[in-house]
């Protein structure tokens, strides 16, 4: 079931969290010095033009000139192979612009003038240097990223037959057969009666869920959940109300008070009452509490909506989500959105419901009327990919697949809790984040992995909360024994480099938390204190 | 309900690239009917027939094989592929522009843009014939809206002024407050173009900065397809933000942005949501950017002259069958610019 631990603040270390504050306030002095000399000895870069309001926000432009600037090579890595197991990743450089600080490919300085055409952008580009390294980062859970050959021949066939992109909505032309033949066997795998695709996956939350739900109704949201429903439920109209992260409870209480309660103004019952959730939040490396959530749901008459962008394709024994791997039936799931951009190699994504839900999405979602359909390349590719992993093609590939990403998500995590890092997420789940709380330890992990040959992924404020930074470890089934193996070296190294095995405290932290215990103990304020590391498992 | 089951079951269906002539599936649902073939396409924003383009579709085939499909994760995150990188380098340089950000979907990238620039208690003095995704935008955005009747440069101009007039009466707004007009260069829903030169002049007289939605004149207005910009002689420096969604006529499917200043660019890598918090593009279609691109600026005046005279005849035809008088037909009359004309019945678009 759910992990004891995920994102709490109170769970951070007393040491942790003091030199966590501690590095940021010094990172904010420094900038704020910084910024203080540069209007004093040259103006012309805080200028704006005279009688306008500057156009980004002092604090929105602070963070980033000043804290992301810095570290910003961990991010924005270009590669120039497919996002695989092993990935080429391009050069790059820091350079000195009038802007600020900026990145660009380490091109080497050619004779004669900059680069005019594309043709000549693709020449410079190419020059620059390579370097080949193992990619723990992409969401690559099924390896579809990366297959013989590029893509399978259907793909290219669908270049042909169908063009490049549909130019058109769905209802003007943008429909082709291949869409349609897309939504069936989508519908059909995961067990609905009826589906319905987009172009993108952000879009499909963002776009379609103001057609579910609108003024007098209320929409319950996991507090973790993705910007897109964020985005979603605010463009609705829909009174947005936030319960605990994956606590059933919570939700029950929050679901409660809002009944009782009524709408805002008027106090009459809601129209409609829907619970958004996600199938494996992908911050945390866990999944929801989904039997919980539906039993409440079933009590009080409420709708669930089920994000499943990371879960689908990675979790359950046939890839058909997290109601295959809890058992739950897709009937007790209203409506089922996924994305096919992690588990398929593709992008877009899809919401499965029953006829009638689907055909008042096709008629009313913004996303649907006015944008643009899915590219056919790619919905061929995703019928290929399906076709695999369902195994309706005949093949074990798809199983094998399937049982070689639960193997590896289980090896991985096990020798990282023996080698004391502190990991949130179950124990099988794909999704590793890796806890380092300081702010430099951002920069350093990532590049220090760097060094060593390992392609992470770093995340910190605003994408965590201020004290919860971390680096966050995809697994793939396209990762050998092997790989793994070196990952785990390398992260082992890196690990003792930055002291963040918090579950086995370093010497420094010991002797911080003892100092605590004695001052605590001298000053008669007894009780007794956190000790480093102590909660969670 | 019942309706809505009906209208999804008329989807027309189609079996070929949208071209100029599409095959489809027969409508009635009859099974085994046969395709109807050789229909005029006159629905898709192909509007010009880049999405089977041979040359494209090399380039398209070229990257498949190469990179694979997918992407497998946002731009921060080895989502970024050298033909990302390229096709922002094409787009800039195809718009006029330094620097250019390229979005995974045309239909999310204003509603990304705008938000991070505007905010609340921010104002947006917006033509009321945008399209959908502006305003999304806007309404996201929190920021106050001021609605003008579309392209009326009076009721502009006066909209304008009541939001100035409000600093002389001691609100200092000026300094402290962002303020945008909102427009499209070729409008969605009324097929006409916006008066761009008289815009830009209410715009400086007023101090108020300029978003403008490109996705129709891309590629169509302007010897090569400039845009707008290009065909008015408009200068990159007078229009702050730029977005155009990329599924028209560059025949792909994302969405591009571009700036009158670095920072525009710069500032929505870590602030538009449709970009940080979407997979990137898959690299073959950022390829199909710079192949449609590189056709457009070598074909040049050719490609929108035969485009301007395919408008040009159909709206001759169309006035001149002497149409029912609730039917309108809108769009530009001025033979250099009219690219699309759109067809009112009654109350009801069609």
């Amino acid at each position: 079931m759910g992990s004891p631990d995920h994102g709490d603040v109170a769970d951070v270390p007393y040491y942790a969290a003091l030199t966590n504050y501690l590095g940021y306030a010094i990172l904010i002095c420094f900038g704020y010095l910084r910024d203080a000399a540069g209007r004093l000895f040259r103006l012309q870069k805080y200028r704006t033009r005279p009688g306008y309001a500057p156009l980004l926000r002092d604090f929105d432009d602070f963070y980033t000139r000043r804290l992301y600037h810095r570290i910003q090579d961990c991010w924005g890595r270009p590669i120039s192979s497919p996002a695989g197991a092993w990935i080429r990743l391009v050069a790059r450089r820091f350079v000195r612009t009038p802007a600020g600080l900026t990145l660009e490919v380490d091109v080497p300085p050619a004779d004669g003038p900059p680069p005019a055409t594309s043709a000549e952008d693709a020449a410079a580009l190419a020059r620059a240097p390579t370097r080949r390294v193992l990619n723990m980062g992409s969401y690559n859970y099924l390896g579809y990223a990366e297959v013989p050959g590029g893509v399978d021949g259907t793909v290219l066939d669908a270049l042909d037959t169908y063009g490049v992109s549909t130019c058109a909505p769905a209802s003007v032309g943008g429909h082709m057969d291949v869409h349609e033949r897309l939504e069936s066997t989508v519908a059909a795998y995961v067990g609905k009666p009826a589906a319905i695709v987009l172009g993108m996956g952000f879009a499909t939350n963002a776009q379609l869920l103001p057609s579910l739900v609108g003024a007098g109704c209320l929409l319950l949201s996991d507090a973790l959940n993705h910007a897109s429903i964020i985005m979603g439920a605010r463009s609705s109209g829909a009174s947005v109300r936030v319960f605990g992260h994956n606590d059933a409870a919570s939700l029950e209480a929050v679901l409660r008070a809002a009944i009782v309660d009524g709408q805002p103004a008027s106090g009459a019952p809601w129209r409609k009452i829907l619970i958004v959730v996600e199938g494996m939040y992908s911050m945390e490396g866990e999944t929801c509490d989904l039997r919980a959530i539906v039993a409440i749901k079933k009590r009080y008459g409420a709708y669930l909506f089920l994000d499943e962008a990371h879960s689908i394709g990675a979790l359950g024994v046939t890839g058909r989500g997290v109601c295959e791997h809890y058992g739950v039936s897709p009937a007790d799931v209203d409506v089922m959105m996924g994305t096919f951009t992690k588990s398929f190699g593709a992008v877009g994504g899809y919401v499965a419901a029953s006829e009638a839900v689907v055909a008042h999405v096709r008629a009313a979602a913004s996303g649907v009327l006015y944008a643009t359909t899915m590219s056919p390349p790619c919905a061929a590719h995703i019928l290929w990919a399906l076709s695999q992993i369902a195994g309706t093609d005949g093949t074990t590939v798809g199983a094998a697949k399937l049982a070689a990403l639960r193997a590896n998500s289980i090896y991985f995590r096990a020798r990282l809790t023996a080698m004391g890092v502190k990991i949130y997420g179950d124990y099988d789940s794909p999704v590793v984040p890796i806890m380092l709380f300081h702010p430099a330890k951002i920069a350093a992990f990532s590049r220090e992995c760097l060094a060593r040959g390992v392609a992470v992924v770093v995340v910190g404020f605003p994408a965590t909360p201020l004290l919860l930074s971390r680096a966050r470890i995809c697994l793939s089934a396209a990762h050998t024994r092997a790989d793994l193996d070196r990952a785990l070296d390398v992260i082992a190294d890196v690990a003792t480099l930055l002291q963040i095995r918090f579950h086995r405290p370093s010497f420094l932290a010991r002797t911080f938390c003892a100092a605590r215990v004695l001052a605590g103990v001298a000053l008669g304020l007894g009780g007794s204190p956190r000790r480093v590391g102590a909660r969670g498992g | 309900m019942a309706a809505e089951a009906a209208a999804a079951a008329a989807t027309p269906v189609l079996l070929s690239p949208p071209g100029p002539t599409v095959t489809m599936r027969a409508p009635g649902g009859v099974t085994g009917a046969p395709a109807l073939t050789g229909v005029t396409n006159l629905a898709s924003l192909n509007y010009q027939s880049m999405t089977a383009h041979p040359a494209v579709k090399a380039a398209c085939r070229g990257t498949l094989t190469e990179l694979g499909c997918g992407s497998c994760g946002p731009r921060g995150f080895y989502g970024t592929a050298t033909p990302h990188l390229l096709a922002e380098a094409a787009l800039a340089r195809y718009a006029g522009a330094p620097e250019a950000i390229l979005y995974s979907f045309g239909g999310a990238t204003a509603s990304s843009a705008v938000p991070a620039f505007c905010k609340r208690g921010d104002v947006c003095v917006a033509d009321d014939g945008v399209g959908p995704d502006l305003v999304r935008g806007m309404l996201l955005s929190r920021a106050t809206i001021v609605w003008y009747p579309h392209n009326d440069m009076a009721a502009l101009g006066a909209a304008l002024t009541a939001i100035t007039d409000g600093d002389r009466q001691g609100g200092g707004g000026a300094t402290t407050q962002r303020r945008f007009i909102v427009t499209e260069a070729v409008s969605s829903t009324h097929g006409d173009v916006a008066p761009l030169a008289t815009i830009v002049a209410l715009r400086r007289a007023h101090r108020f900065r300029l978003i403008l939605d490109e996705s129709h004149s891309l590629g169509v207005l302007g010897a090569a397809g400039g845009g707008l910009l290009a065909a008015t002689g408009v200068a990159n420096a007078d229009v702050d933000v730029r977005v155009a969604d990329l599924g028209a006529a560059f025949g792909t499917v994302g969405g591009m942005c571009v700036g009158s200043e670095p920072a525009v660019v710069d500032h929505q890598r870590l602030s538009g949501a449709g970009y940080c918090f979407s997979a990137a593009q898959p690299p073959f279609l950022a390829t199909a950017i710079v192949a449609v691109a590189d056709v457009l600026v070598a074909e040049g005046e050719a490609r929108t002259a035969r485009l301007r005279r395919n408008v040009a005849a159909l709206r001759g035809r169309l006035v001149g069958l002497g149409l029912p008088p609730d039917w309108v037909v809108e769009g530009g009359t001025d033979g250099t610019c009219g690219e699309g004309l759109k067809i009112w019945h009654g109350h009801d678009y069609s």
